[in-house]
């Protein structure tokens, strides 16, 4: 027999113990994680291994890493991928079927995501519109999928950047300047990054990016926290901090 | 999330168990997976269940009766 949540005595639990006890086991989960996450490494640190580490385990030959760091290199600069013609073009690969096949074992080794048999990203560049562009001393722009990779592609690409990224919470545009390494300028001044740690499994650029925002203010993401439950528990991070982890993911990605 | 419900033979819970277990899950927006377990007796001895149904949320038990005794 159960109690319900009158005191009344009942053969099933009733759906509001039920969800009372839910709610209570499903903090209780997220506060043991919050915990490993304090005690141990930043969910972005684990992010940044996860990114990197798929890149190690794909155990890709030198001329397929190459062919890698064509399609980043080329994404950088127009802000699309290159078709499998370019690449096979590119790499001297013998047929067309050669580079759909190489473009698969990425796409399997979740170092570029696909739809439609279509490159749609490869980290940290989006194919897509997101959150965050970053724009380019021609004035060339180019999609980054989160927060971290937009600054990561400074540190990636060795180019002066800016940075435009929309608040999720009041839509505002914040612009970071990055220069030689560092922030050159930011406004409006306290933008912040949050990483929601919600999503947990399968591929990084659509469970944990879409997830991983700048906001205008620690304020604006507190606002945002509230009203979104969901995906409310995670970590926030300083500016200097995501560059940092930018610089850590992404600083030799393409050496 | 892991839901566990441990019932006997004879028990006619099933259903409306599984019914307020959906319900909640819908009203919190939470994932499960939820197992119904019809056990004999001397298993839910060997599993010191208390009554039937018995609840396990994520391992814990939903609550614990502490009485002997599962029909």
């Amino acid at each position: 027999m159960f109690k319900d949540e009158s005191g009344r005595l009942v053969n099933v639990p009733s759906v509001e113990t039920l969800k009372k006890a839910m709610r209570e086991s499903d903090c209780r989960a997220s506060d043991a994680f919050d915990k490993v996450q304090s005690s141990t490494k930043s969910l972005i640190d684990q992010i940044g291994e996860t990114v990197r580490g798929k890149l190690a385990e794909a155990k890709l030959s030198p001329s397929e890493d190459d062919a890698r760091k064509y399609i980043l290199t080329e994404f950088a600069k127009v802000g699309k991928p290159p078709s499998e013609e370019a690449i096979a073009s590119a790499m001297n690969l013998l047929s067309v079927e050669a580079a759909h096949r190489l473009v698969e074992k990425l796409h399997k080794a979740d170092i570029l995501t696909k739809e439609d048999d279509e490159i749609i990203s490869a980290y940290p560049f989006s194919a897509k519109a997101t959150r965050h562009k970053v724009i380019f001393k021609d004035s060339h722009k180019v999609y980054a999928l989160c927060a971290t990779d937009a600054l990561g592609i400074h540190f990636m690409l060795s180019e002066d950047i800016t940075v435009r990224s929309r608040c999720p919470e009041c839509e505002n545009e914040m612009k970071i300047e990055l220069r030689d390494g560092k922030v050159a300028s930011c406004v409006p001044e306290g933008v912040v990054e949050f990483v929601s740690s919600r999503e947990q499994c399968g591929c990084t650029a659509k469970t944990f990016c879409p997830y991983m925002n700048f906001f205008c203010s620690e304020a604006h993401l507190k606002q945002w926290r509230d009203k979104n439950p969901a995906y409310g528990k995670g970590e926030m991070y300083w500016l200097h901090h995501v560059l940092e982890h930018g610089k850590n993911i992404f600083g030799d990605f393409l050496k | 999330m892991k839901i566990d419900c441990y019932i006997s033979q004879g028990c006619s819970s099933e259903e409306a168990l599984k019914d307020n277990i959906a319900r909640a899950l819908e009203a919190e927006k939470i994932h499960a997976e939820v197992g119904i377990h019809r056990i004999s007796s001397e298993k839910a001895v060997k599993l010191k269940l208390s009554g039937s149904p018995s609840i396990f949320i994520d391992g814990r038990e939903l609550q614990p009766q502490g009485i002997a005794g599962f029909s």
